[in-house]
């Protein structure tokens, strides 16, 4: 017994509890003692011993399965909205999970109110979203804001970062990119910074304005830098000079099957604090 | 990989009915247990199985793949339990023997349920709802198998049959209250227009599935209701209470002991169906063990001594 528990990396009472719930289910002994006090094996040990290998076969074919599915890398679904998904802080977080061998990663587009219902019924393993996804059943964690650019015609303005200041001669608008409380919150910090007044406007509203001028006298839009126009835009992008942005979160569900999400997302939380402009890994020039 | 055969079972299940209600129902437990199964196997693979749809649930591609060798495993479980149990009554000289719900298998179970062997004894079950007979005795689930079968049923080479009795034609009883089928010209198409009531597979094996081709290729149509009986009494009560028109293989009056003068009773089609029931003893092929052949023995020499002493017909 003592050698049995030892060779499964088991406690000797467990042991005997599988060994006794054995004879139970089989209304027989399994094992007896001999005068030298030697467990001795009964004809039925020998007989299950001889009958269990083509079961024991199928179980290892099952796990057999399992770690090849592994190897070959699990699926893992990104759930995000449009706005989301288009910028460069979602394509650097997409990037260094692709680069990851443990999955094969796919993008699947989420709208804001559809992350909860998208997690739970598994369509998606993690959902990307400004406002969070609230819920018992969910882990939601915070990855690095996104950052606020200016998109502006007056190409190019002096200095390489917008000072707030600057907006102040300008009309310029806020591109909401989800929630318009947080728009406003946002709008208010730029204001009291020194940025003159604004107005908010949606990102549809920004992205014509971005890609053709609709003439309404809009000299700048403080916004999220979109990574790709339908058209090429007739603006140009600098950083806003100001500790104000977007929150980014992360939401997953707590009884997840796959094990490595919480490490995965300091893996992309470390990505998008790397100042290096091409995300993870070494950096070069 | 710890695996949880309940958690395979459960997996496999809801695969197949798709609903988290239904799988409890069938295992009895709770939902929130069903949905914890899953997890948990879930958990163990590190896999996804299943989308969950706000109407529908949806086996992933990987639950895919898992479920057939989950499905073996289980099969195999089974087998093992079977091939256990033989052995262990195999080793303590106790013989199972399946025997049929007719009367001749009631007097049969009646006669030898204190069967002395050796130092064992004779188990002896009911068919049930698990397996077909054919299957518990191929599965080693049971060592002797006594039932009524017709035509080709029965006839497989892993089976060895020791023929009891054979029976030609069909007979057609019925209340003459409620149905008043002419005797002298005697209409069997009629018979199809009421409920019949004819034996289940587990009672005469073959039987039905020959009917109901036969009614359909012959007369274009099945009778409005089919009631099947695993039982030879329960059908003769149904017959005599006017349930329907039974109609059973071979010389049924006599060997589910009819009161004729009561009931309409026509055999028919002897012609066509020649020896077409027959009432066997059947073992697997090339069975060593002796105490399963000599109890084979045993059952064969009681059928035909209560033959020779039949039962008297209740008046």
């Amino acid at each position: 017994m003592t050698r049995a528990s030892l060779e499964l990396r088991t406690s000797a009472s467990n042991v005997r509890r599988i060994w006794q719930s054995l004879e139970e289910q089989l209304g027989e002994k399994l094992f007896t003692s001999n005068e030298q006090g030697e467990t001795v094996p009964t004809s039925a040990a020998k007989a299950l011993d001889r009958e269990m290998c083509s079961l024991l076969e199928e179980v290892r074919r099952f796990e057999a399965s399992v770690k090849r599915i592994h190897r070959h890398g699990r699926t893992l679904r990104l759930g995000a909205n449009r706005n989301v998904f288009n910028t460069n802080h979602f394509g650097r977080l997409f990037n260094t999970l692709r680069h990851d061998e443990r999955f094969r990663t796919s993008f699947v587009e989420v709208n804001a109110d559809e992350g909860r219902s998208a997690l739970e019924a598994g369509e998606c393993d993690l959902v990307f979203s400004v406002d969070g996804t609230p819920g018992r059943r969910f882990e939601s964690r915070d990855l690095p804001p996104l950052k606020l650019h200016v998109a502006s015609e007056r190409s190019p303005l002096q200095e390489l970062k917008v000072d707030p200041a600057e907006l102040a001669d300008l009309k310029w608008s806020l591109a909401t990119f989800a929630k318009t409380s947080l728009a406003l919150d946002t709008l208010k910090k730029i204001e009291s910074s020194g940025g003159g007044s604004g107005k908010l406007c949606s990102q549809h509203q920004f992205l014509s304005w971005a890609e053709d001028n609709p003439g309404d006298g809009t000299e700048a839009v403080v916004c999220i830098r979109p990574a790709s126009f339908s058209r090429l835009p007739r603006v140009s992008f600098f950083p806003l000079d100001l500790n104000a942005g977007y929150p980014l979160c992360v939401s997953y569900l707590k009884q997840h099957p796959y094990e490595f999400l919480p490490s995965i997302v300091d893996q992309m939380n470390r990505a998008l604090s790397d100042p290096s402009p091409h995300g993870s890994g070494p950096f070069l020039s | 990989m710890d695996l949880d055969l309940s958690c395979l079972e459960t997996f496999v299940r809801l695969a197949d009915c798709g609903s988290f209600s239904e799988t409890a129902v069938i295992h009895k437990i709770s939902q929130p247990a069903v949905s914890q199964r899953i997890a948990k196997l879930e958990s163990t693979t590190g896999l996804r199985l299943f989308l969950r749809h706000q109407e529908r649930l949806e086996v992933t591609r990987d639950g895919k793949e898992l479920l057939e060798i989950a499905r073996k495993i289980l099969a195999e479980h089974d087998g093992l339990g079977a091939r256990m149990g033989r052995h262990i009554r195999e080793s303590k000289g106790i013989v199972r023997a399946m025997i049929d719900a007719s009367f001749s298998g009631a007097r049969l179970t009646k006669n030898l349920g204190a069967l002395k062997l050796g130092s064992g004894h004779l188990d002896i079950v009911r068919p049930n709802g698990r397996m077909t007979w054919a299957e518990a005795l191929e599965q080693h689930d049971v060592d002797i198998v006594v039932t009524g079968t017709f035509l080709q049923a029965g006839n497989v080479a892993t089976l060895q049959r020791v023929e009891l009795e054979r029976q030609r034609g069909t007979t057609i009883a019925w209340n003459r209250v409620y149905f008043d089928f002419d005797l002298t010209d005697f209409s069997f198409p009629e018979t199809l227009r009421s409920t019949i009531l004819v034996p289940s597979e587990r009672l005469i094996a073959g039987y039905l599935p020959f009917l109901e081709k036969w009614c359909h290729d012959s007369y274009g149509s099945l009778p409005p209701d089919v009631l099947a009986f695993d039982d030879e009494e329960g059908a003769r009560d149904a017959c005599v209470a006017g349930l329907g028109v039974l109609i059973f293989p071979g010389d049924a009056a006599t060997r589910m002991s009819m009161n004729t003068g009561e009931l309409g009773v026509v055999k028919t089609f002897e012609f066509l169906l020649p020896d077409a029931f027959s009432y066997s003893i059947y073992v697997r092929a090339g069975e060593r063990n002796q105490a399963v052949l000599q109890t084979a023995v045993r059952i064969a020499d009681d059928y035909r001594m209560g033959r020779r002493a039949p039962m008297g017909h209740k008046a």
